[in-house]
C-alpha cells in the first residue's frame, strides 16, 4: 500500500564516528522520534547486519547501499513509504 | 525488506556463546589446581606428559572454546549469515569439546592400563565436536561466498577470508593431532619417515599460528575499527599478510626440515601485522583509556619480544635460558599474546553482547529503552583494570616458574585468583543482563495484555 504523490521527509543520522553499540542506540532513538511522514537515512561505516532482521520483525523496511568500502547508507522506512524511498535512492544512485 | 538482495540471519541466542566463554574460564580455574598438584616436575621439559596436558589445557580448554563461541557471534555481524541450528551446535559441540579436552589431558598424564581407552575416547569426542563445528562454519562461509558471487560482488570481506584460512588451519591441526595420538597408541601411520617430533612441531605451529593467531588477526580486522572508531587496516595487512601466513604454514607441511627458517619468517609477519595494529590503535578517534586497548598493546609488545628472543643467537644466552628457550617462547606466546588478546576481547564482547541482545528487543518495543543499563554497569572499568593487572602478574610468575620451577605454587595461586575474578566479572555481567531482560519481558507481557 503506497501513499502515491505524498512527499515524505527524510531524517538524516550519521553514526560513522561512533563506537559499537552506540550506532544502534542512536538509530533506535531516531526511529522512536519519527513521525508518520518521516523516514530515516543512516550513514554508517559498516553494514549493520544484526539490526536488519529485527527491523523486519518490527515492521520496518530497509535499503542498504554501499557507497565506498567504508561508507554505507541505510534507508529505514515503513511500507507506505516504500515507493517514494525506492525512487529517491535510485535517483541518488544515478547521480 | 532487504533491497541489496542478500539474505541475512541474526545473532545466535546469547546463551550459546556465553556457555563456551563460561566453561572456558572455569576450565582455567581447574587448570590452576592441575598446576598445583602436578608440582615442580611439570616444568622439567616441554615433552613431559604433564606439560603437554597443561599446554592443551590452555589451548583447547580456554583459547579454542572462546574463539569457537566468538566466531558463532562474529559471522552474523561481519557477513550477515549465522549458523543454521546454532542451538543444536552449542548443545552438541560444547559438552563434547570440554569432555574431549579433559580426557585428552587425562590421557597424557595417565599411566595405568586405561590410557589407550582414555585416549581413544578423547580423540572421538574432539573429532566429533570439531568436525561438526568446522562443517557448520564452512556451510556459512560457502553461503556467504555463494551469495556474493551470484550478485557479482567481487570484493570480499578480509575478515571472512582470514576466518576461512583459520578454519582450514583448524582442520589441519586436528588431522595432525589425530595422527599424533594414533602414533602414541601404536598405529604407526608415519613411522617410516620418523616424523614424530617434527610432526608435533608442525601440529603446534598450525594450531598456534594457523588456527588461533590467524583467527585473532581476522577478528582484530573487524573489532578494532568497530569498538574503537579506528581506521580500517591497510590492505597489505588485511589481505596480503593472512594469505602469506597461510601459504608459509603450508610450506611447513611440505618442507618440515625448513621449519626454523619458516617460523622466523612467520614471526616477522606477525610483528609486521602487530606494528600496523599499534598504528591503527594510535590513529583511533576516541583516545579514551581502555583496558581492551591495553590488552592489544601488551600482546603486540609480546610478539615483538618473542621474535627478538627467537632470533637471538644461542651463544648470547645463558645455559639456563638456552635450555628453557622453547618453553619460554611458548609461555609468552600463549599467555602474553593469545590470552591477553582473548582477555581484552572478552572484556569488550561480554557487555557488548549482553547490551546488543537487550537493545534488539527495544526495536519491537521502544519503551524498553528505558530499562537498558549503561555498558559500564554491565562490566565496570575498574574490574577490567584489576583483571588486566592480575593477568600481568600471573604471566610474570609463569615465566618465573619456567625458569625456577619451585615457584609453581605462586603461579597456580595467581592463575586461580585471575580466573576466579574473571568468572565473577562474567557472572555480574550475566546478572545485569538477566535483570534487564526480565524487565523487558514484563513490559512485553503488559503490552500483549493491553492489546
Amino acid at each position: 500500500m503506497n501513499d502515491v504523490g505524498i512527499v515524505f521527509e527524510q531524517v538524516i543520522l550519521n553514526v560513522s564516528d561512533l563506537a559499537a553499540p552506540e550506532p544502534m542506540t542512536r538509530i533506535i532513538q531516531a526511529l522512536m522520534k519519527l513521525t508518520r511522514q518521516q523516514f530515516l537515512l543512516v550513514h554508517h561505516r559498516r553494514e549493520p547486519f544484526p539490526i536488519f532482521e529485527k527491523l523486519t520483525s518490527a515492521g520496518w523496511l530497509y535499503n542498504c547501499q554501499q557507497q565506498t568500502p567504508d561508507r554505507y547508507q541505510i534507508y529505514i522506512f515503513k511500507a507506505r513509504q516504500h515507493q517514494y524511498v525506492t525512487q529517491l535512492s535510485l535517483l541518488r544512485d544515478d547521480h | 525488506m532487504n533491497m541489496s538482495g542478500m539474505s541475512f540471519s541474526g545473532l545466535p541466542p546469547i546463551d550459546i556463546p556465553f556457555r563456551f566463554f563460561a566453561s572456558a574460564i572455569t576450565f582455567v580455574v581447574c587448570l590452576a589446581f592441575f598446576v598445583f598438584f602436578s608440582g615442580e616436575s611439570l616444568w622439567l621439559s616441554r615433552w613431559y606428559p604433564s606439560m603437554l596436558a597443561l599446554t592443551h589445557g590452555f589451548t583447547l580448554g580456554f583459547i579454542t572454546p572462546v574463539m569457537m563461541g566468538a566466531l558463532l557471534q562474529m559471522l552474523p555481524v561481519v557477513g550477515g549469515i549465522g549458523v543454521k541450528n546454532v542451538g543444536l551446535l552449542g548443545r552438541i559441540c560444547h559438552p563434547l569439546h570440554f569432555i574431549g579436552t579433559g580426557l585428552l589431558m587425562w590421557g597424557f598424564v595417565c599411566e595405568s592400563s586405561l590410557q589407550p581407552i582414555i585416549k581413544i575416547l578423547a580423540i572421538t569426542c574432539l573429532t566429533l565436536s570439531f568436525s561438526y563445528y568446522i562443517f557448520s562454519i564452512s556451510q556459512v562461509l560457502w553461503q556467504y561466498f555463494n551469495q556474493r558471487f551470484s550478485k557479482n560482488i567481487i570484493s570480499q570481506n578480509s575478515t571472512i577470508i582470514a576466518i576461512s584460512y583459520s578454519l582450514l588451519a583448524l582442520f589441519i591441526t586436528l588431522t595432525l593431532g589425530i595422527v599424533l595420538q594414533s602414533q602414541s597408541l601404536g598405529f604407526s601411520i608415519l613411522q617410516a619417515a620418523n616424523y614424530d617430533k617434527s610432526l608435533t612441531n608442525t601440529h603446534a605451529l598450525w594450531g598456534g599460528l594457523g588456527w588461533m593467531a590467524l583467527l585473532i588477526l581476522a577478528v582484530s580486522l573487524q573489532v578494532i575499527p568497530m569498538f574503537h572508531v579506528a581506521p580500517t587496516f591497510p590492505k597489505y595487512s588485511a589481505k596480503l599478510i593472512p594469505f602469506i601466513l597461510f601459504f608459509t604454514l603450508s610450506l611447513v607441511l611440505v618442507f618440515p626440515q625448513g621449519i626454523e627458517v619458516l617460523l622466523s619468517f612467520l614471526m616477522m609477519l606477525f610483528v609486521l601485522f602487530n606494528v600496523t595494529l599499534l598504528k591503527v590503535i594510535w590513529q583511533r578517534k576516541r583516545k579514551i583509556p581502555d583496558t581492551t586497548i591495553n590488552c592489544w598493546r601488551l600482546a603486540a609488545v609480546a610478539i615483538v619480544l618473542i621474535t627478538l628472543f627467537y632470533i637471538t643467537p644461542e651463544h648470547w644466552l645463558s645455559a639456563d635460558i638456552r635450555a628453557k628457550k622453547s618453553m619460554l617462547l611458548t609461555a609468552v606466546f600463549i599467555y602474553f599474546y593469545l590470552i591477553s588478546i582473548i582477555l581484552g576481547m572478552l572484556l569488550k564482547i561480554l557487555p557488548f553482547l549482553s547490551y546488543t541482545h537487550l537493545q534488539q528487543r527495544c526495536l519491537i518495543n521502544f519503551e524498553a529503552m528505558n530499562f537498558l543499563p549503561n555498558m559500564h554497569e554491565l562490566l565496570s572499568k575498574r574490574s577490567a583494570k584489576t583483571l588486566f593487572y592480575c593477568h600481568i602478574f600471573t604471566g610474570s610468575t609463569l615465566l618465573l616458574t619456567v625458569l625456577s620451577p619451585q615457584f609453581y605454587w605462586l603461579f597456580s595461586l595467581l592463575l586461580l585468583i585471575e580466573f576466579s575474578l574473571f568468572f565473577m566479572i562474567m557472572l555480574k555481567t550475566c546478572k545485569g543482563y538477566y535483570h534487564c531482560s526480565l524487565k523487558i519481558t514484563q513490559l512485553e507481557n503488559e503490552s500483549v495484555d493491553i492489546t
